[in-house]
């Protein structure tokens, strides 16, 4: 099995860098050289990034030229937003969200 | 407690690999580099934001930069976690780095507690199982991908399950505030740079969190 160079150096290149970006903080620039405002800002990263993530993989899904697909994502995203808004459970969240992508993709709603 | 936590995670990490995995079949790109990329890059949109723009003739190094700032988030977690990683043996802080990717990162916030040996143990069988789940999801999406139906709103299900963790961290005002900074932020940032869109509102969501708190504490002194 022969594998395409292209693609092979990409992902060792990308994988070589990412290593950096997660060790920087650990092996180059130790953690008690942060000023004291950044770590506690840091202390509010989980959400911001949360929020952030769900942002970026929501607009991906959505597109200007097929608007019934955008309110499908939505639709989507509306019902897993509801589920754990009123369960607070993880999995609840989830399975709602797979059923939901079920019903938008592989019935006639899609 | 890592098994619980991987089973949290799970749902939404086969369903993002399948995603991935489909789309590497689909573009025509190589299966094998997908796995290895899988476990090497262990980091899905940057991954797939690379292997995107090859299949759409982009030179080799954009692409591989491109991914790379899509996960420039890496270095705010290394950051927030690097108190932990400090005073582990040398072999731990070379390598366990590799398995920081969101969902690990977040599991590791919610278990504060956990220092020294206790965390070492517990962030590498974290992260190994987490990276197994990825990687076999992945495999299995290349795999599938002939014979499942399309599914354009599969990688919404990773979407749900970043919604089922972020909405229990919403407690505080600063958090509140964190999280809708960081959505508006990332939101607009993605339609110029896609790529800068998660890092750009993580930054912005944690100054608005630090704004608001210290005006918080100003006004109640």
């Amino acid at each position: 099995m022969s594998i395409r160079l292209e693609d092979l150096i990409a992902v060792l290149a990308l994988g070589l860098l990412c290593w950096v970006l997660r060790a920087t903080f650990v092996l180059l620039i130790p953690p008690d050289r942060l000023p004291a405002v950044v770590a506690q800002a840091l202390q509010h990263l989980a959400p911001a990034a949360l929020a952030s993530i769900i942002a970026v993989e929501l607009t991906s899904a959505m597109d200007v030229a097929n608007p019934a697909s955008t309110m499908q994502a939505l639709g989507v995203v509306a019902v897993a937003a509801t589920v754990a808004r009123l369960t607070r459970s993880m999995t609840w969240t989830v399975l709602a969200g797979i059923v939901a992508v079920l019903l938008v993709d592989l019935t006639p709603l899609a | 407690m890592a098994a619980v936590d991987v089973t949290t995670v799970a749902s939404g990490m086969i369903a993002f690999g399948l995603v991935l995995g489909i789309t590497i079949h689909t573009l025509g790109r190589d299966a094998a580099a997908g796995i290895i990329g899988a476990a090497g890059v262990y980091g899905g949109s940057a991954q797939l934001t690379t292997v995107t723009m090859l299949s759409q003739g982009s030179a080799l190094l954009l692409a591989v930069l491109s991914g790379a700032v899509v996960n420039l988030r890496l270095l705010l977690y290394s950051a927030a976690l690097g108190e932990r990683f400090a005073g582990q043996p040398n072999l731990f802080r070379w390598l366990a780095p590799h398995l920081m990717i969101d969902q690990t990162f977040l599991m590791a916030q919610g278990r504060a507690g956990l220092t020294g040996r206790t965390f070492r143990r517990y962030w590498l069988w974290l992260g190994a199982m987490v990276l197994v789940v990825w990687c076999s999801s992945v495999a299995a999406g290349g795999l599938l991908a002939p014979v499942l139906p399309p599914m354009p709103h599969l990688t919404l299900v990773c979407t749900a399950m970043f919604l089922g963790l972020l909405l229990p961290r919403l407690g505080t005002r600063p958090a509140v505030t964190a999280a809708l900074t960081g959505f508006v932020t990332a939101a607009l940032v993605s339609y110029l740079v896609p790529e800068l869109g998660i890092v750009a509102g993580a930054v912005c969501g944690v100054a608005a969190a630090m704004t608001r708190r210290q005006s918080t504490s100003t006004a109640s002194s």
